[in-house]
């Protein structure tokens, strides 16, 4: 084995412990973010919410979760057996998959190794993010042909109606957020979106020439669609529709489709945050730690990115705790007339601005007058596909 | 160096794992401890406990095939816009004046369809 | 053979397998799910060119959008499985078989043309985009591919390019015309219509 080839060896397993490491944050996230999502709507709703099992009642989900993998498993007998299977499958797979390409941190040296937090850094990261998303419909609409029952049927239709009416401004909020970092010298990696938002939470997507905000605002409200979260769950519309999509499933088939929503959310924060919030940077450019803490000082933009993504999941809390839900012909106009013209004329002012500019200029110069690498741990280093 | 695209099927396959591996455990379990007690009232499709009214598989709006339909136009013009995106800032003015006469000609289109109706939906 | 070849010959082969699925499974709403996973192998088959910005809009384009406006339309029209088995047309199975022979000639010339030419040039622009990947430095392949891709449309084909979104219009004008045809509601008097909700 000559060195080359054990390099690459070295780095598959990084990438392996790595990809185990996201798999497992999330499946061990999604319970408990069940329960704050019920703690804190209880707590807006003046009740207590789950406080039995355990401390808080933090383990309710855990409970949950055990009592849905031994109910009795109800393989409906008019279902179409192999796509009823199929359908949770098919949603889970691109709501864990798109982790994949957000840095979670800077980066960080173990035994001598040193490694970028993220699991693979693709040259065109967001498409791969725009592609899984395309896909996520596919779930829904199996899981609502499958079931041969009414309300699954007008439930997937539905909800496969919204999503990729959202889909629509949802990417053209991209394209003005790559624009934007694109003036700022990023590509369509999302390692090269976050470097471009060092030094300074003013420096953010977010915040570009006051203008930044709306794609920010339309990518939020296009991934709350996205996911089928209040006020747009309308799929779910327990009152017309009892569970949309998912009424005939079961067990931990259903449970697969909770796993996946709440996947989804922390991929829509997740974006959000590297896309529009400066991704794992810390809103100011000042180091605390000594250099001589090197793990500590790589947890740092970890802890950074981690409460940008729960601000986003709480505002999914709140959003559902205070917001009515949408009638559906409202919901489709509101996407159709509303976002998709707005997205578009934000792409031209944009546009404009930075051609008036940016024009074919250099990296813009950086605000804090400290070497970025020192700021911000290693924004200098060469860019994409390095691990 | 690793191909970037490596841990994307590796994960790709272990999403496919956890979730088919999800899926049949449950059914295993149901074997293990024989919960499976079908009976044909059980198994009918769930309709609030009223026996189901004809079957599932009904004809439905052409509204959704409507949606659909522009889905596809917008995103291909959505797709023109990612490579825009990324090498704009070096065409300069020529490169806005395309794209503003590319999404005008598709204005014009919009314009057509809101006043023909088509993102009503009645 | 390496890891690299029995790569390419495993999703090659799903493609073909999936795509006969498309064509003899009974089930339509199968047959198109068939469709999408061959769609994705076609994905992976351009990552393998390292034709990156090609493999995600064929996911985005053909997955994500076109195969479901083909499984709303199965389902619109409710084929079951045994509808759909009826022909449609009278002598389809013999103008498919005929087509199918056509396409089999013409993509036999031009392997033929490929494998027999003496020099390899640029035949077609994807080829160039294919020779261009070569100048870019390691690690930025998708990335200069992007810009490339985009400088040539924006530069050098700019007029196809303008030309495309005449192309969406038509598109546009046909899908209203098509699924908002006025029926006999257009004869009520304008101010009932406007009435409803």
């Amino acid at each position: 084995m000559d060195g080359e080839e054990q390099s690459v060896v070295v780095e598959l397993i990084i990438a392996l412990v790595k990809i185990a490491l996201v798999v497992a944050v999330i499946m061990v996230l999604v319970p408990f973010l069940v329960w704050g999502e019920r703690k804190y709507v209880a707590d807006v709703q003046v009740r207590i919410g789950p406080n039995r099992v355990g401390p808080f009642g933090l383990l309710q989900s855990l409970a949950d979760g055990i009592k849905l993998m031994f109910k009795e498993d109800i393989l409906p007998g008019h279902v179409d057996r192999v796509l009823y299977f199929l359908a949770p499958i098919v949603m889970m797979i691109p709501a864990l998959c798109v982790m994949a390409v957000i840095p979670f941190g800077n980066q960080i040296t173990l035994f001598g190794h040193t490694t970028r937090l993220v699991v693979t850094d693709l040259p065109v990261g967001i498409l791969y993010v725009l592609a899984l998303t395309s896909l996520g419909v596919y779930g829904v609409v199996l899981a609502g042909w499958a079931s041969n029952n009414k309300y699954s049927l007008l439930g997937g239709l539905r909800s496969s109606a919204q999503m990729v009416s959202y889909e629509l401004p949802m990417g053209l909020a991209i394209v003005a957020a790559l624009m934007i970092s694109s003036a700022k010298g990023g590509e369509m990696s999302l390692v090269s979106i976050v470097e471009a938002q060092k030094d300074g939470f003013w420096n953010w997507n977010f915040l570009w020439w006051g203008i930044g905000f709306l794609p920010f605002l339309m990518y939020w409200i296009c991934g709350i669609a996205e996911t089928n979260r209040a006020p747009f769950d309308l799929p779910e519309a327990e009152t017309e529709l009892v569970a949309g999509y998912h009424t005939e499933y079961s067990g931990m088939k259903f449970a697969l489709f909770f796993l996946a929503e709440y996947a989804n959310m922390l991929n829509v924060g997740a974006i959000a945050t590297t896309l529009f919030c400066g991704g794992w940077h810390s809103p100011i450019p000042i180091e605390i730690l000594p250099k001589s803490m090197g793990l500590l000082k790589a947890l740092g933009p970890v802890f950074w990115f981690s409460v940008k993504v729960g601000f986003f999941i709480w505002a999914y809390y709140h959003l559902r705790a205070t917001l009515p839900r949408l009638r559906y012909d409202r919901l489709m106009g509101f996407a159709w007339k509303g976002l998709v013209p707005l997205a578009l004329v934000n792409i031209l002012i944009v546009a404009t601005i930075i051609t008036l500019g940016y024009r074919e200029k250099p990296v813009p110069p950086s605000t804090s007058q400290r070497p970025a690498s020192q700021a911000v741990g290693m924004a200098g280093q060469p860019g994409p596909g390095g691990f | 160096m690793l191909n970037p695209y490596i841990p994307v099927l590796i994960l790709m396959a272990v999403a496919v794992a956890v979730a088919a591996g999800m899926s049949v455990a449950t059914s295993l379990i149901a074997r293990i401890f024989r919960l499976r007690r079908p009976n044909p009232i059980k198994s009918q499709p769930y309709e609030c406990g009223m026996t189901p009214i004809g079957g599932a598989r009904v004809r439905f709006s052409v509204k959704f095939y409507l949606v659909a339909m522009l889905f596809i136009l917008f995103d291909v013009e959505a797709i023109f816009l990612y490579p825009w995106a990324v090498v704009h800032r070096h065409l300069g003015w020529l490169g806005l004046v395309e794209m503003g006469l590319f999404i005008g000609i598709l204005a014009a289109g919009y314009l057509y369809l809101w006043k023909r109706g088509a993102f009503e939906w009645d | 053979m390496n890891v690299a070849n029995l790569g390419f010959f495993l999703v090659a082969g799903l493609s073909i397998v999936s795509a006969g699925f498309v064509i003899f499974h009974p089930n339509p709403v199968r047959s198109a799910l068939f469709l999408v996973v061959n769609f994705i192998c076609l994905a992976i088959l351009y990552l393998t060119l390292n034709a990156q910005l090609l493999a995600a809009l064929q996911v985005i384009v053909y997955a994500g959008a076109i195969m479901v406006l083909f499984l709303f339309v199965i389902m619109l029209l409710n084929l079951g499985g045994e509808r759909a088995r009826e022909d449609a047309l009278a002598g389809q199975k013999f103008a498919g078989g005929f087509l199918a022979l056509v396409v089999l000639g013409a993509l036999s010339v031009g392997l033929y043309q490929v494998v027999s030419a003496k020099e390899t040039r640029p035949v077609t622009d994807a080829w160039r985009l294919e020779q261009m990947r070569f100048q870019a430095p390691p690690g930025k392949e998708g990335e200069v591919q992007i810009a490339q891709i985009g400088s040539e449309l924006f530069r050098n084909y700019l007029y196809p390019f303008e030309l495309t979104s005449v192309l969406l219009l038509v598109g546009l004008i046909g899908a209203v015309l098509l699924a908002k045809r006025r029926l006999p509601e257009q004869s009520q008097p304008e101010g009932q219509r406007r009435d409803r909700p």
